[in-house]
């Protein structure tokens, strides 16, 4: 997930300068759609991403789970 | 806006503590070539950029600046949470110890604290831009030179992509230089500033 992330902010900074590249267009779509997939099993299975991920169904999900500066993701 | 991710751009995983490594590395959280004032440029200049493309392109390297800054202070946390006072007082972490404890504050390598005037906002395109493609070779370098005092593999690694990124952004900072070049008045090249007398 954080691969495809990246990739993503990779080419965003990419599109920036060359707006019209329809390749890079292309693949900035294509990973979208691969982050939306991992981000889904990554909200269901470990916690909460964003502060909007929170459903409430279990409670105050947010603060669950080591932050990332301590070993999380 | 900015939202929180709970994810670190890159993963930092440290094992070792390093007194030493985390007082070098301190300075690309605090410095004058460091994170902090990297996205505090960034994020104060585009306000005055005319190219809404180019002020786009400093909001999205400001933020993901952001980002490197959680990397660094992830990375000296990670050096120093468990270091015991022998270890720091070896490291020569004592005097930040004094000051600090073990928390996360910004200052370069020898300790002094951070200053805006490690930056600018000229409100001038090809100043700042020339300062921002300068400031991504400063950082560069000294990523480079950390690189020399350390060796633990699990702190180079990340070093290493935060200095990748350095040469990235110098890149797309070189080619939006070219955006605002291919709108000025080619017969009369320093003489405005875009920013301020834009119908000349």
């Amino acid at each position: 997930m954080a691969a495809v992330r990246f990739a993503l902010i990779d080419l965003g900074l990419y599109l920036d300068t060359h707006p019209d590249n329809r390749d890079a267009l292309r693949l900035f779509s294509e990973y979208r759609d691969r982050l939306a997939t991992l981000e889904r099993r990554h909200t269901s299975t470990v916690g909460p991403l964003t502060m909007g991920d929170v459903t409430g169904k279990n409670g105050w999900t947010w603060g669950e789970g080591p932050m990332p500066f301590e070993g999380g993701f | 806006m900015w939202q929180y991710l709970k994810q670190l751009e890159y993963p930092v995983r440290i094992k070792k503590p390093d007194a030493r490594a985390a007082k070098v590395i301190l300075s690309q959280y605090g410095g004058p070539n460091g994170e902090i004032g990297a996205s505090l440029r960034y994020l104060s200049q585009k306000y005055a950029m005319p190219d809404p493309r180019v002020a786009g392109l400093l909001n999205d390297i400001g933020t993901e600046e952001l980002a490197h800054m959680e990397i660094v202070g992830t990375i000296v946390r990670q050096l120093t949470r468990n270091l015991t006072v022998e270890q720091l007082k070896e490291g020569g972490f004592d005097a930040y110890f004094t000051d600090h404890t073990i928390g996360i504050f910004p200052v370069n390598a020898s300790g002094m604290t951070f200053d805006a005037a490690y930056f600018q906002s000229l409100g001038d395109p090809l100043a700042d831009l020339s300062e921002d493609m300068g400031a991504e070779q400063k950082a560069r370098v000294t990523y480079d030179n950390i690189l020399k005092l350390i060796d633990d593999p699990d702190v180079c690694d990340p070093i290493r992509f935060l200095r990748e990124r350095e040469i990235v952004h110098f890149q797309r900072f070189g080619e939006a230089m070219g955006m605002v070049r291919d709108k000025l008045n080619e017969k009369n090249f320093y003489a405005f500033n875009p920013a301020f007398n834009p119908k000349k």
